[in-house]
């Protein structure tokens, strides 16, 4: 057992060990590569070294060690792989996987929302796509012009209200524009939800009629979320 | 290992029990392998007595292929070529010297203490060696890891069986005597490092072809 123990953490200090300078030595070596990509703090570091829990890999590798050899005798160390592989699973996913959370909190690491300012940055691109498109589509003979300048003012709408969240500068209450329309549309949604209930219960739509249209309702709605 | 009807019944127990605490995973500090492991520590004899399995028998063993082909196959399809080239030279150090370094270390300490041969340390190390894409997905996913370090632990924990998988066959191979003189070691190393790849290359292409 306390060789289990010894090996468990043998397995999480060489992972200490060798993140460490993988991560800072290349960089202290090579100037473009610092330049290109600078040293992360070191908090960082640290959840990667502490994130090397060992699972179903090590485990069906363990067990799929042959029972026996060629000549029929036992595989050479099998039972003591498998207890020693069993342990370090154990240990490093309970210890590790459990405390990696609080390891997080400790370390004072925040969400810093690149994820966000990635997705809105798409979301830009995207409606600046969609702009682009319609002024190429103008000339076409089925392109209405009333539908032009509804859908440009819809789009171009959305533009600036990601742009907005995206400098976190909000001068002309677009949120709240937003929020207000948000709400609006919802009471509409509602409205029509409240038509379409009445008129299953008195008959004149079946079920699966009230089911295709609520669900149109509920794709509207949860547009509304962005 | 119980009758089949049995093995099949207590897997779908603990799938749907699994299913239904997914919210509860969610929002603990709990990942699915650690609530599996739960489980099966329940069923098992230590537990409720339910389920008794012998880690030598041979079903096992098969499962336990059977698993590690899996495994590896959907890391495989998982990779995003482009995310590797992104992702800076700790892709390329994890893979090369950070698996060796685990690999002879684990496997001097276990020379060691326990006194194993070389062989069986160097199996020991290189079982050891390989992180868990399944179970570092609920880190992969947590939003105050900085991304360049979310996105290092997946490119690791889904390459480096890359790396440890020819060794690990090469040493079991070694212990099994199984290859015997020149040409047969010949065999081999063309089985694992070109066959088998090549194979894989051929099934790759296909599926998107």
């Amino acid at each position: 057992m306390l060789y289990a123990v010894l090996v468990s953490l043998t397995v999480a200090l060489v992972r200490f060990a060798w993140v460490f300078p993988a991560t800072y030595l290349p960089r202290w070596l090579s100037r473009s590569l610092r330049e290109r990509d600078p040293s992360p703090p070191w908090q960082n570091v640290v959840v990667l070294s502490w994130a090397g829990m060992r699972g179903v890999i090590s485990l069906a590798a363990a067990l799929a060690l042959p029972l026996t050899t060629q000549t029929g005798a036992p595989f050479p160390g099998r039972d003591l792989i498998l207890f020693l592989t069993f342990c370090v699973i154990l240990a490093t996913l309970v210890a590790q996987g459990l405390t990696l959370p609080a390891l997080i909190r400790a370390l004072g690491l925040e969400d810093d929302g690149s994820a966000e300012r990635e997705e809105l940055q798409g979301r830009i691109e995207a409606a600046e796509a969609a702009l682009a498109r319609l002024e190429e589509l103008i000339e076409e003979e089925w392109v209405r012009e009333d539908t032009v300048e509804r859908v440009r003012g819809m789009y171009g709408y959305r533009r600036s209200l990601f742009v907005a969240r995206f400098d976190g500068n909000d001068q002309d209450g677009l949120e709240e524009r937003s929020a207000a329309y948000r709400r609006l549309v919802r009471e509409l949604l509602w409205a029509q939800r409240r038509a379409l209930v009445r008129l299953r219960d008195d008959g004149e739509i079946g079920d699966e009629a009230l089911h295709r249209i609520e669900h149109d309702l509920d794709l509207e709605e949860s547009r509304l979320g962005v | 290992m119980p009758d089949l009807l049995t093995a099949f019944a207590l897997v779908a127990v603990v799938l749907t029990v699994s299913a239904l605490a997914s919210g509860l995973v969610e929002r603990a500090p709990l990942s699915f392998p650690i609530l599996f492991l739960g489980l099966g520590f329940l069923l098992g004899g230590e537990g409720l007595g339910l389920l008794t399995l012998d880690p030598e028998s041979a079903a096992l063993e098969s499962v336990a292929t059977l698993t590690l082909a899996l495994v590896l196959f959907l890391d495989a399809v998982r990779l995003r070529e482009g995310e590797m080239r992104g992702a800076g030279v700790l892709p390329m150090l994890s893979l090369g010297p950070g698996t060796i370094i685990i690999i002879s270390v684990v496997a001097v300490g276990s020379n060691l203490l326990l006194g194993t041969t070389l062989v069986e340390s160097l199996l020991l190390g290189t079982i050891l060696a390989s992180t868990d894409p399944v179970v570092l997905r609920d880190v992969v996913r947590n939003k105050r890891i900085p991304r360049s370090v979310r996105s290092a632990l997946s490119i690791e924990a889904g390459t480096n069986d890359v790396v440890v998988l020819p060794i690990l066959l090469v040493l079991i191979a070694v212990a099994n005597a199984e290859a015997g003189g020149a040409a047969g070691w010949l065999l081999f190393a063309g089985q694992v490092f070109v066959l088998g790849p090549a194979i894989g290359f051929a099934v790759g292409v296909g599926a998107r072809g």
